[in-house]
């Protein structure tokens, strides 16, 4: 079986090709990044791009996969959470392939495709999933076939509250230099511990606080060559608090593993934190590979291939995208019922 | 035993001389100690605790959190956890009783209660008494909200059914506040606690835990308000209202 996936639900306009019928299971993974010259995303700006460039990377993919669309057996679109605007681009080319070549439409969910290609590449089994990226930060777990969510924000997510800040006092954009956050190299420059809030709520975490004060005190310190103090206490509550809401998650299942999911994988402190973690609480690690952490059309496909096999469509006239779809909605039955 | 070591330092005493029922007896502060859970942010010990049976709480340091936040946050926690226990029991909330608390190595010792977590137990047992545990638990957080407390992790695993009643435990995160929204943060804990665990009687024990709480607060209503307005603002709901500045009806 192979199954075209598309992804537009932000940044990155990304068309995947998969299958199920060899280890190598990805054909063609090709991505259409928006970078904003400045800010962060604007949507009409993003959904332009994407229509603009979105067909080519439709072709460009099949001709990566070496497959005609003939062979494609059902095309998956993320339909949500994400920018209305960018999630209409990906919506109306899949609706499109689908009606014009009578192919099945799968629904996907883009967080639930965060984590299948997690458990995919990594070989994780039952997780607690750390999902951290630039409009998400939960922690889930599969329970009673769904990944319901044991905690997330109150307000903004990790992603958001890491650029909002380097761009608040002006260390970014860009964000990511040389694959390290700027507010991580940053931090690099810092020894002492500035008084931040720490916000953690049962399972919760809240960052709109510990932004505002960090902005505060980094226009203070910073003059007085003190900016980097600010960034490594910034940076060590934020992660600090995540991974608390991930021990309770991991003390309340009682599960043995922990996946990181979502862009923010990427980042190689983290990572290094989660080992600490991993082995302070004697479970095992799996990290996304950065490649495959942030956005790309390869999760929708793969998603789209479990769903679809479970015979998972919806009607083209449905397909509507749905900017709020929040993962615990979704009925994971390939992993319940095991199709 | 490392931890056995641990607590005699904090108490600073290994063993002592009593003289009980008309013996004179050596007792040894500390004794078979065993790991009960390790928690997210503890240890828990059963020990004997001169001879009594205990609960020793040691908050160890996270080697993932930079040192100078883990420090602030484990002794601040020990002192408002111990003091929270206090005043729950004075507030006649059934909380287990504090022997000893050492602020700088993050111990509590406190009286051990022998029960069972109310989150197994709740599957077996039938509506009506499912229903009355979720009503104590409504008024255990009422008696602490008026009295300026957040238990900051109401769940169904924090309360403990043992026969001489329906315990809570556990206020690691307790905080001393006169926030209405943290009292209703309190109460989006439990909701969601019960949601996520307890889903296939979701709605029966939420009113339970309402009732429980509006019968002995007051205010209740304000604060049921806020949780509505805070389980608004989780991402991507759908019912979300549309305007941040607009006033509209509370759903």
């Amino acid at each position: 079986m192979i199954v075209l996936g598309i992804e537009s639900t932000a940044h990155t306009f990304g068309v995947g090709i998969v299958t199920d019928e060899r280890e190598n299971f990805i054909l063609a993974d090709v991505r259409v990044k928006y970078v904003p010259e400045r800010g962060g995303i604007h949507p009409r700006e993003a959904s332009r791009l994407f229509a603009e460039r979105g067909p080519e990377a439709v072709a460009r993919a099949l001709r990566e996969a070496g497959v005609g669309i003939r062979d494609i057996d059902a095309i998956a679109v993320a339909l949500g959470p994400g920018m209305g605007p960018c999630l209409r681009v990906g919506a109306t080319i899949a609706r499109m392939l689908a009606s014009y070549y009578s192919k099945p439409l799968v629904p996907v969910n883009h967080a639930v495709a965060h984590i299948e290609i997690g458990l995919k590449i990594t070989g994780a089994q039952d997780p607690v999933v750390v999902y951290l990226s630039g409009g998400n930060t939960a922690v889930l777990a599969f329970v009673k076939g769904r990944y319901r969510v044991f905690g997330e924000t109150l307000d903004i997510a990790l992603g958001n509250l890491l650029d909002t800040f380097a761009r608040e006092v002006g260390l970014g954009p860009p964000y990511v230099v040389e694959g390290m956050h700027v507010v991580d190299r940053c931090a690099a420059t810092g020894r002492d511990f500035v008084d931040l809030p720490y916000v953690v709520r049962g399972q919760d975490v809240a960052f709109s606080g510990l932004l505002t004060a960090a902005i505060r005190a980094y226009r203070r310190l910073a003059p007085r060559g003190k900016g980097g103090d600010v960034c490594l206490s910034f940076r060590e509550v934020a992660y600090g608090s995540i991974l608390e809401i991930a021990a309770r998650c991991l003390a309340q299942t009682g599960k043995r593993e922990v996946l990181l999911v979502g862009g923010v994988a990427a980042s190689p402190i983290l990572r290094d934190k989660l080992r600490a973690f991993s082995e302070f609480y004697g479970v095992k690690m799996h990290v996304v590979p950065p490649k495959y952490a942030v956005d790309n059309g390869v999760m929708i496909a793969w998603t789209g291939l479990l769903a679809f096999r479970c015979g998972i469509t919806i009607p083209v006239e449905d397909a509507v995208v749905r900017q709020r779809w929040r993962v615990d909605e979704v009925e994971v039955v390939w992993r319940s019922r095991g199709c | 035993m490392e931890v056995e070591r641990l607590l005699e330092k904090s108490i600073s005493l290994s063993r002592i001389t009593i003289y009980s029922a008309g013996k004179i007896m050596e007792v040894d502060a500390i004794s078979e100690c065993r790991e009960l859970a390790t928690g997210a942010e503890a240890r828990i010990f059963k020990c004997m605790f001169f001879g009594i049976p205990a609960v020793a709480k040691i908050r160890l340091p996270k080697p993932f959190i930079m040192p100078l936040i883990d420090e602030k946050l484990r002794s601040r926690r020990t002192r408002v956890e111990a003091r929270a226990l206090l005043d729950a029991l004075r507030l006649g909330i059934p909380v287990p009783r504090v022997l000893w608390v050492d602020v700088d190595s993050g111990i509590i010792i406190m009286e051990f209660v022998k029960g069972e977590i109310l989150r197994d137990a709740i599957n077996r047992s039938c509506a009506d008494e499912a229903c009355r545990y979720l009503y104590a638990l409504g008024e255990y957080l009422a008696k602490l909200h008026n009295a300026g407390i957040v238990h900051g992790d109401p769940t169904t695993s924090n309360l403990l059914l043992s026969p001489s009643g329906l315990y809570l435990i556990d206020f690691g995160l307790a905080e001393y506040t006169s926030l209405i929204e943290d009292y209703a943060i309190d109460i989006h804990i439990a909701f969601r606690a019960i949601e996520s665990t307890h889903f296939d009687k979701e709605s029966e024990l939420k009113e339970c835990l309402v009732k429980g709480y509006s019968e002995h607060m007051k205010g209740a209503q304000l604060v049921l308000r806020k949780v509505r307005e805070i389980r608004a603002m989780g991402r991507y709901v759908e019912r979300r209202r549309r305007s941040v500045w607009g006033e509209e009806d509370n759903d």
